[in-house]
């Protein structure tokens, strides 16, 4: 492995940091023109980054460097979080101040890199440090995101909670790596965890104390119950082009983190921490939707419908991999289809409310959206589809994503975890009342004061590309979803000696029984 | 008895004692060479009615703190207020230990070299000196904290941001040196200033010196640095609350401090107890005799920059507080960076012990540093700019 | 002695050093408290703010300003602490010319440690750069 051979491989990465730490630079420019051009040549610096993914990203057959493991999984992730984080900037355009625009774009780009590195990292150690990368970004996000004190307690309480979580999840990997001897997870040579865990056989109990903290230091980052309660608050804090940021990027670098969690263990859990993700799922997507009915402030609404969404997901990592048979079955690729689509849905309904204010402020409320049809029908429109994706209401992509997750736990054909898809459909019936209130608002009730149109043209280009997107996801899944079966497959080649069976999903519910 | 100071452990027990003995007298006669250099300097007289001369005006100061009521407020951190001038003086005395006073010595004479004139001589030697230059800032911290007053409480804050500051551009200052050696070791370091091609330090990089000079004021809160004790403002600093012998202790502390600092940058810049091409202070000469001449050498070196602590602090005035910020800062701050990678520099291209190079450097660097200050138009900015405009009555010009 | 003849020995003298430094020190306050007279009084007792009457405590809030330097402290001390190491093992390696087989078990010639190092310092020195036009160093 030479140097350069390591830099290339790292290069979508290493562009992130080098432009965020230009846009640093650059931001605190003495002239004006200068720093109104940082979201323009983040932009730039994005576009550079897919390059250099293009040209080197794609996983080889070369010699993996220390720590770190290019698979397509992490080819997957790269584009998913360039292609979305670009849209979430489009989104972002205007938001920071004029004079924090530097920082503003620079936190987002380091966040971004922090996902990539989360899908990439083969190291306890690595792994932290990535996930921290995402996470310490967005505490300062929420702070910048606007001048009034709500954003600050929003980033204040935020802070706290994430370093609490931050602490918890580094104390299971202290446990972890204490029970295994390494900090490595797979791989081909050597001695890793994933080796450690299948010639263990039974796992010890401090491994299970590990990967207990490790899942709720995780569930902060995915805003699983009963890491949820900082959610409402940060969400309706921030600005929502923010809010839009954190509903997708912490959330996918804690699944993909969680799913590489699971592949260390073979998705072979013992039974304790099986049933302990499944009450997790099933409280997480209940527990939203329940609080979601009850809020009348549409970011609160979306902030809890985010926990519920989580919740789904998480049958997606409880259900795992049974590869080689299609996208039906398989819960972790339904994860990854699931994470960009509801990235792309969730932003266009936040970037809806970022572009319209009324009585001089962004629109927040129910109320606040009463009648947009009539001011803005393609922001009603768009708002409409996202919401409908949202349900997982047919001809938008959220129905595919659901399709796929609901229909992975059914295959599998273990009895709890069919509860579980029908405890999920349930609650997306629940979902629906919510939902249908918003754009019930958008729609059928008369404006209560007149909309201004704010933000510019590039958050409305955003909202049209996430709308199309959904219908486009639809109408043509399987591109999208192929690729996610390919990053799943390869959490699994990592081992070579494992390769040869496919893991069996988590067996040990029948036998409890 | 030779046999057991052959051994190094016993040599270190019994090198401790006799140095902690020695450092607590020189501390002391430093008090008195402090007031007696400040009377030279103001043409005085000084303290002159203890003895003759004065000489034993340390012993009565010594009495003096050790019977004088020890007041120790009601609402202070009582075991903070115990414990600050404990560790001020303390961690003042343990930093002699790694100091390498005489090279290596042949006890017997038999041509054998037995022990190593040093009390420690770990491998980390430079990096536990810096350490426990570190662990001063606890003593003026925790009495200020103490305290629970307000002048003591400004002290400590401040002084906790000073030496903060200046520790940046000293440990980087020290790094020209450790890249240059490659070795934290003193006594290599020392041994690489000695012999066929090796210069002193300060020769290869005198900037660095100058650095590692001013930071050591700071370090020691001497003047123009000792905002912490600034007596005009601050009554008496971090130990305005400190009376009799715990106020003592702080006095004592920071002598010894300085006469760490003192032998630290002897040892990194000029040569510790070598002087070119004098005999028996060379790197073969082992006998018991060397060592006591290397060890008169060291001491003397030490003494010289003791006075040049004094000549500073009674030549010099203090800085104000954003003045010392912004020399440590933007001023030695960038450019010990600058001194640093240029020394690493040399060390990639193998000149790390050329005269020319290394001097060159080190002039093309104080060349931009002037050359920048000479184009630079300070900004005046904050509470200077609103300051009125300074009007002189006609009547007061003539 | 057993101790004397293992790796720790130079830490053996240094315990020595801090044991008599502690002694003498604890020993000068045991010796001062024994002899000092004690006359407690409330005037005595009370804080000293130059004669006045005390108005209020000394815990109070202060300037930001300071704990930016404590950060910031914390930052470029880190940049010395990881320095200092590399120096060493980075003159080595210069000095022989020869590759030093890090911890990943790779081979790492001079030129290799000194983009390492490059990249660490280029990080720095952006965020130096970034905190002095950001007035985090203007104190007046």
């Amino acid at each position: 492995m030479t140097t350069a051979m390591y830099l290339t491989q790292l290069s979508p990465e290493l562009c992130l940091l080098a432009g965020a730490c230009l846009v640093w630079l650059f931001g605190v420019s003495k002239h004006a023109g200068v720093r109104s051009l940082m979201a323009p040549f983040t932009l730039l610096i994005l576009v550079a980054a897919m390059v250099c993914t293009a040209q080197f990203g794609r996983p080889g057959s070369a010699e993996q460097p220390v720590g770190l493991l290019f698979t397509d999984l992490a080819y997957y992730v790269r584009w998913a979080t360039l292609s979305v984080g670009a849209l979430l900037l489009l989104v972002n355009w205007r938001t920071p101040a004029d004079r924090e625009q530097g920082e503003f774009f620079g936190m987002i780009l380091c966040s971004m890199a922090g996902v990539m590195l989360t899908a990439s990292a083969n190291d306890l150690v690595v792994l932290f440090f990535a996930l921290e990368l995402v996470s310490v970004p967005t505490y300062v996000l929420v702070a910048l995101s606007r001048t009034d004190s709500r954003a600050s307690e929003a980033a204040v309480k935020y802070f706290f909670l994430g370093a609490m979580s931050a602490a918890i999840m580094v104390y299971g990997f202290s446990f972890l790596y204490g029970v295994g001897g390494t900090t490595v997870l797979a791989g081909a040579a050597g001695h890793t965890l994933q080796g450690y865990f299948t010639d263990a056989g039974a796992m010890s109990n401090y491994a299970i104390i590990g990967l207990v903290l490790a899942f709720a230091g995780l569930s902060f980052k995915v805003a699983a119950v009963p890491f949820h309660a900082y959610v409402s608050d940060v969400y309706e804090g921030a600005a929502s082009p923010v809010t839009a940021f954190l509903g997708f990027v912490p959330k996918i670098a804690g699944f993909v983190a969680m799913a590489k969690l699971m592949s260390v263990c073979n998705w072979h859990l013992p039974e304790p921490l099986v049933w302990m993700l499944w009450i997790v799922a099933a409280v997480t997507m209940t527990v939203g939707n329940v609080l979601a009915l009850l809020q009348t402030n549409v970011k609160r609404i979306l902030a809890y419908s985010g926990v519920a969404h989580s919740g789904y997901m998480l049958i997606g990592i409880l259900v795992g991999p049974t590869w080689g048979e299609g996208p039906m079955h398989d819960g972790v690729a339904a994860v990854l289809f699931y994470i960009v689509v509801y990235g792309v849905m969730n932003l266009g309904a936040f970037a809806v409310l970022a572009t319209l204010s009324i009585k001089g402020r962004s629109v927040e409320t129910l109320d606040d959206l009463a009648g947009i049809s009539r001011k803005a029908p393609l922001a009603a429109l768009a708002m409409a589809i996202c919401t409908f994706s949202l349900m997982g209401f047919p001809p938008t992509a959220g129905f595919m994503g659901k399709v796929y997750l609901f229909s992975g736990a059914l295959s599998t054909g273990e009895r709890s975890l069919v509860v579980l898809a029908v405890i999920a459909v349930i609650n997306s019936a629940i979902g629906a009342a919510y939902y249908l209130r918003i754009v019930a608002a958008c729609y059928l009730r008369e404006p209560t004061a007149d909309h201004q149109r704010t933000g510019g043209i590039a958050p409305r280009f955003a909202i049209a590309v996430a709308a199309l997107a959904m219908i486009a996801l639809f109408i043509r899944p399987i591109d999208l979803v192929t690729q996610a079966k390919h990053a799943t497959q390869s959490i699994h080649t990592q081992s070579s000696s494992l390769a040869q069976s496919p893991p069996a999903p988590v067996k040990t519910l029948t036998a409890a029984k | 008895m030779l046999d057991i100071l052959k051994d190094q452990f016993w040599f270190s027990a019994i090198l401790t004692v006799i140095l902690a003995v020695v450092i607590l007298g020189v501390v002391a006669y430093c008090i008195y060479f402090e007031r007696k250099i400040s009377a030279w300097m103001q043409d005085r007289v000084g303290p002159n009615r203890v003895g003759p001369l004065g000489l034993f005006q340390p012993l009565a100061d010594g009495g003096k703190f050790l019977l004088k009521e020890d007041i120790i407020p009601a609402n202070v951190d009582k075991p903070l207020f115990v414990l600050a001038p404990f560790i001020a003086f303390g961690v003042a005395m343990i930093g002699f230990a790694v100091l390498p006073w005489g090279g290596v010595v042949d006890l017997d004479g038999d041509g054998v070299v037995d022990v190593t004139a040093q009390v420690a001589d770990p491998g980390i030697g430079l990096l536990y000196l810096l350490g426990i230059g570190s662990l001063g800032i606890y003593g003026v911290v925790l009495g200020g904290w103490a305290n629970n007053n307000k002048y003591a409480f400004f002290a400590a804050i401040r002084s906790t941001a000073q030496m903060l500051s200046y520790e940046i551009p000293m440990g980087l200052a020290i790094f020209v040196v450790v890249i240059t050696v490659g070795n934290l070791r003193l006594e290599e370091i020392v041994l690489a200033q000695i012999g066929e091609g090796n210069v002193w330090h300060v020769v290869l990089h005198p900037f660095a010196f100058v650095i590692l000079l001013i930071t050591l004021f700071a370090e020691t809160n001497r003047t123009p640095f000792d905002l912490a004790e600034a007596e005009q403002e601050l009554v008496g600093g971090y130990h305005t609350e400190y009376s009799a012998l715990k106020f003592g202790m702080f006095f004592l502390g920071e002598y010894a401090h300085m006469i760490t600092g003192s032998g630290f940058i002897t040892v990194l810049f000029l040569g510790g107890w070598h002087l070119p091409g004098v005999p028996g202070l060379q790197p073969g000469d082992v006998s018991i005799w060397a060592m006591l001449f290397k060890m008169i050498v060291l001491g003397a070196k030490i003494v010289g920059f003791l006075f040049l602590f004094m000549w500073v602090r009674w030549t010099l005035p203090r800085f104000r507080f954003d003045q010392l910020m912004r020399l440590s800062w933007k001023g030695l701050l960038p450019i010990s960076m600058i001194l640093a990678a240029y020394a690493t520099t040399l060390v990639y291209l193998g000149k790390a012990t050329n005269i020319p190079w290394a001097l060159g450097g080190n002039a093309a660097i104080l060349l931009i540093v002037l050359i920048y200050n000479g184009l630079l138009r300070t900004e005046i900015t904050g509470r200077q700019a609103n300051l009125p405009e300074v009007t002189i009555p006609a009547e007061a010009r003539s | 002695m057993l101790i004397a003849e293992s790796s720790l020995a130079p830490y053996a003298s240094i315990v020595i050093v801090i044991a008599v430094a502690g002694v003498i020190a604890a020993s000068m306050l045991i010796l001062a408290h024994a002899v000092r007279p004690a006359l407690k009084g409330d005037v005595k007792d009370s804080t000293y703010e130059s004669g006045m009457p005390v108005i209020g405590d000394a815990r109070r809030r202060f300037n930001v300003r300071f704990y930016i330097v404590a950060m910031l402290f914390l930052l470029f001390d880190v940049e010395v602490v990881f320095l200092w190491p590399w120096a060493p093992v980075f003159h080595k390696a210069a000095a022989t010319g020869e590759a030093i087989t890090t911890a990943g078990g790779q081979p790492a010639s001079a030129g290799f440690l000194l983009a390492a190092m490059g990249v660490f310092a280029v990080f720095l020195v952006v965020g130096f750069a970034y905190e002095w036009r950001r007035g985090m160093f203007q104190w007046d």
